[in-house]
């Protein structure tokens, strides 16, 4: 009994966790691509990232996999990520700018029934090229283990006309490992 | 959301800034051309137009995954085409054009846009572009009954004129589906020169009571719905500017305009791109996108009350004539 206590208040009470090392984690996301006035279906996801942390930065990358095929294109997209964290006990919040290769760059609600044409058109005007802000405001460590909730990101695709493709996507749930 | 706001403000250039030359006499010639526009002729079309709707089968709905599509927005179970391609086509042959029909198969759903082309006599390869598109839901008298209709009245108003530049007027297919023929229209454009477009998308509905107008994103405008809507791309803001300075002095209808910034495709930009301009725009060509603001104005928009009685046929005339002096201003005539 004494032994779980110790590792319970070894994992929570601020100061105690450790605060550098890799991490590796796997998540649950909603994504979604639209133009300001255009709003698309959220589609769910998946999301395996990988971080080198100390005390007030996190660099690494990740890739996320959607569950919805977007016709010719895997449904991926690969990126890395420099963000500002804070080092508040267990609470771990992060922010920062994310580059990365997309293809899951959708401009109409897919499986319509309707011709793809302008859809088509549009799309092929994007490069897979994408920067946004990333932030994980519920992030927490506990020991070795750590998991964030409501992650949010806010980014464009880009193009000769930043912001035409703007991209949303909310984090579930992250849960990872210290190594 | 008052900031938020404010930006969308400031990325809608009104019109009224700015205001190009025009001169007297080609602003004469256009203003006679214009005025040509017969009020009963517009209306006599609109009703033939929600008629031929009515009395045509329906798309086969069966194609589309229903689960998929908002049916208050888009009920693609009540969408014709055939019989209103036909109108379009008997009444521009009637009017001693050859007609030609751009038959495009694509991915999904072969269109035809239905041509007419009067040759310009001295700079035939300088085309003007007039189009609406000719599908509609349930009767689709704003939508787009009231665009084809002024398109008809301005082809009738130039047959048999001479021009220094080619107008050619489209009816475009299923914009309803995703601007498909007026996309396939513009990826088969031969090497021209697009001096100028100008596209109608429901321009027939007015309602003046304040209030009546609600507000469209990325466009300052009163709340009064008194006014047509023109807009357009960096690119094709002359053209808007020359259509606001005929406007202003020919008096045939209330405008307002707004210039999407760039190629008009940003992010606050997607109510102005939702009709047949929109591929103009991204290929590069000049385009005027006029409407009465459809859904933020009537109501009716995409449902069976869209029905004839219910626009303002002097509006719609008013919107005509302005627009049948634009395509005259631009296309250099009527010549003697």
């Amino acid at each position: 009994m004494r032994h779980w206590m110790m590792m319970l208040a070894t994992a929570l009470l601020p100061g105690m966790a450790s605060a550098a090392g890799h991490e590796l984690s796997l998540g649950g996301n909603l994504f979604s691509s639209s133009g300001m006035s255009l709003a698309l279906p959220y589609r769910p996801g998946l999301e395996a990232a990988y971080a080198y942390e100390t005390d007030n930065w996190r660099l690494g990358g990740g890739v996320r996999w959607s569950f919805s095929a977007n016709g010719s294109n895997p449904p991926l997209e690969v990126y890395a990520r420099a963000q500002f964290t804070a080092n508040m006990g267990v609470w771990r919040p992060a922010v920062g700018p994310e580059l990365g290769l997309s293809w899951m760059r959708v401009v109409a609600p897919a499986n319509t029934g309707f011709p793809p044409d302008y859809p088509d058109t549009r799309t092929g005007l994007f490069g897979p090229a994408y920067a946004a802000i990333h932030a994980a405001p519920l992030r927490f460590a506990f020991g070795r283990f750590t998991a964030s909730a409501l992650e949010l990101q806010w980014g464009t695709l880009l193009s000769r006309q930043p912001g035409s493709m703007l991209r949303l996507q909310l984090g579930l749930l992250q849960v990872g490992v210290m190594l | 959301m008052r900031a938020l706001r404010a930006v969308l403000l400031l990325l809608a250039v009104n019109a009224c800034a700015s205001r190009a030359p025009v001169e007297e006499p080609a602003l004469l010639r256009a203003g006679d051309f214009g005025a040509g526009a017969e009020q009963a002729r517009l209306k006599s079309d609109v009703e033939a137009l929600a008629a031929a709707h009515l009395e045509d089968t329906p798309l086969d709905c069966g194609a589309f995954d229903l689960e998929q599509i908002n049916l208050e927005h888009q009920p693609v179970c009540h969408l014709t085409r055939e019989k209103a391609r036909q109108f379009v086509r008997a009444r521009f042959e009637s009017l001693g054009y050859t007609v030609i029909e751009q038959e495009m198969e694509g991915p999904a759903w072969p269109t035809s846009n239905v041509i007419a082309e009067l040759k310009g006599s001295t700079h035939p390869d300088e085309v003007v572009v007039v189009g609406a598109h000719y599908d509609s839901f349930h009767a689709g008298a704003d939508d787009n009954s009231s665009g084809v209709a002024a398109m008809l009245e301005m082809a009738r108003l130039a047959a048999g004129k001479r021009f220094a530049r080619t107008i050619r007027f489209v009816g475009f297919d299923l914009e309803e589906l995703g601007l498909v023929g007026s996309t396939r229209f513009v990826r088969e454009l031969p090497g021209e020169e697009i001096v100028a477009s100008i596209v109608f998308d429901c321009i027939g509905y007015k309602d003046a009571r304040p209030g009546a107008q609600q507000a469209l994103p990325g466009f300052p405008i009163p709340n009064t719905g008194d006014f047509i809507a023109a807009i357009s791309n960096e690119q094709s803001r002359p053209r808007l500017e020359e259509l606001y300075a005929l406007g202003s002095r020919l008096d045939f209808v209330p405008l307002r305009g707004a210039t999407s910034p760039i190629d008009g495709s940003g992010p606050f930009s997607g109510n102005l791109m939702r009709s047949d301009h929109a591929p103009f725009w991204l290929a590069g060509h000049s385009a005027l996108f006029l409407t009465d603001t459809a859904n933020f104005r009537n109501n009716n928009y995409h449902r069976d009350t869209d029905v004839p009685s219910t626009l303002d046929y002097e509006f719609l005339a008013g919107v005509t004539r302005l627009s049948a002096a634009g395509i005259a201003y631009w296309a250099e005539g009527p010549l003697p």
